[in-house]
């Protein structure tokens, strides 16, 4: 099923400029590994190198924070957006 | 009409703020970490906005790159390099009104965060680094004291009200900060003056309804993008296993990295430790080549020069920066460059 990944400013040197693209995928889990295949850097700022989302990076699924839930297991339907948000420390 | 009733009419016709909340915000006193582009909107924000008593702090001196956004400094400012809260309390003092302004040039760390937040009815944090926030975190989660983050960075960044008990914590939501050199600061990505103002709208708009009408509020995360024109409300939940709010290990405020700035004798450099965790310097090394002359990147060894002062960045962190002897410019210098 098509989602859309939507990676916030900071993260978008690593994909080329691109803000968002779609992608397919049943869960989270899948979602990344797509990424991982499509934009390796992208991917390499969200994950570390035991597959776990980084801990100052939060990945929503719409306006729901995928930590609150199951985490990379979250399943996903069609249409939804993926949001990937890192910390910002900036002021 | 007294001259208090005159000057906040505008406010105190909002109904739901009206005179009980802004003899509410009267009574209160604000601790405001870090004075410069979101502590200076902040400040001002709340000091016109009728705030008891404003405690500023800030180790920083003003230079001429901070006048684009930096709202409470001008170019005298920059010319006699002021210390920024103490311009920021000279700008708030011409302004008037009813506000106590308290300045402070401290280095805030865990060795003075206990007596800077004493008295406080809430933080709003203007810091430009994320260790300094998860001590703030931290000892507002262990006193129960609400406080507002505000990071911005580009063109948009993220505003997050903790509210201990009620909603989730800084470390709730990003478990750990990462390793120095990942995040893009202000110095490597830019920021834009709009961003600033809108991430200090918001901090400053959920302070006044905390100071007066917290009950009914529920704390969410916003990201704002002000080049794109968008501002997301994103729910976020406690993490029941939260170090911080869960747990409560506050080992920002508890284990402080000690004596993080040596001066070293007679050479005119400053050594300063590093965060909790190890830097990434292939990274750091690709986000410095727009602002940094000379960097080299080799091995465990990153090497580059900005203005007058060059650094050396080793793996664990640590940095030598060479051309000053100035222990709290040296920390300016860490974080702006090298950053949490």
């Amino acid at each position: 099923m098509t989602v859309t990944i939507q990676i916030s400013a900071l993260l978008r040197e690593y994909s080329g400029g691109v803000p968002d693209f779609k992608l397919e995928a049943t869960s989270v889990r899948a979602a990344l590994a797509e990424i991982e295949r499509l934009h390796p850097q992208v991917y390499r700022g969200v994950c570390d190198e035991t597959g776990s989302v980084r801990k100052h990076v939060n990945i929503f699924v719409n306006t729901q924070n995928t930590r609150d839930g199951s985490g990379l297991d979250t399943q996903l339907t069609p249409g939804d957006v993926v949001m990937i948000l890192q910390a910002v420390s900036g002021g | 009409m007294k001259d208090f009733d005159k000057r906040f009419e505008r406010q105190t016709r909002f109904a739901a703020l009206g005179r009980a909340g802004q003899a509410q915000l009267s009574g209160a006193r604000v601790l405001v970490v870090g004075c410069g582009a979101l502590g200076g909107a902040l400040a001002q924000n709340l000091a016109r906005s009728g705030v008891g008593e404003l405690v500023l702090v800030d180790r920083d001196i003003v230079e001429e790159s901070n006048l684009p956004r930096q709202v409470l400094f001008d170019e005298r400012h920059a010319r006699e390099r002021t210390e920024k809260s103490l311009a920021a309390k000279e700008s708030l003092a011409r302004i008037g009104g009813p506000t106590r302004v308290e300045a402070l040039v401290e280095h805030v760390d865990a060795d003075n965060i206990e007596r800077l937040t004493a008295g406080a009815h809430l933080v709003v944090d203007g810091t430009d680094n994320l260790e300094t926030r998860y001590l703030v975190n931290d000892v507002c989660v262990e006193r129960d004291l609400p406080w507002v983050y505000g990071g911005v960075v580009g063109a948009g960044g993220l505003v997050l009200p903790v509210l201990p008990g009620v909603g989730p914590c800084l470390a709730c939501l990003f478990p750990e900060p990462p390793p120095p050199g990942v995040l893009p600061t202000c110095e490597t990505a830019g920021v834009l003056q709009p961003a600033v103002a809108l991430i200090a709208a918001l901090q400053s708009g959920l302070a006044l309804r905390i100071l007066t009408a917290r009950s009914g509020l529920t704390p969410r995360l916003y990201e704002v993008d002000v080049w794109d024109g968008r501002v997301r409300e994103l729910g976020v939940g406690r993490d029941p296993r939260c170090r911080c709010c869960g747990l409560r290990e506050f080992r920002f405020l508890h284990e402080p990295v000690t004596q993080r700035a040596t001066s070293l004798c007679g050479r005119n450099t400053v050594q300063v430790r590093g965060a909790r965790v190890k830097p990434d310097l292939q990274r750091l090394a690709q986000a410095l080549e727009p602002v940094a002359r000379d960097v080299r990147h080799t091995g465990a060894i990153l090497r580059f020069a900005v203005d007058d002062e060059r650094y050396t960045v080793f793996a664990d962190g640590r940095a030598l920066i060479e051309g000053t002897d100035d222990l709290e410019r040296a920390l300016t210098l860490y974080d702006r460059y090298i950053g949490t």
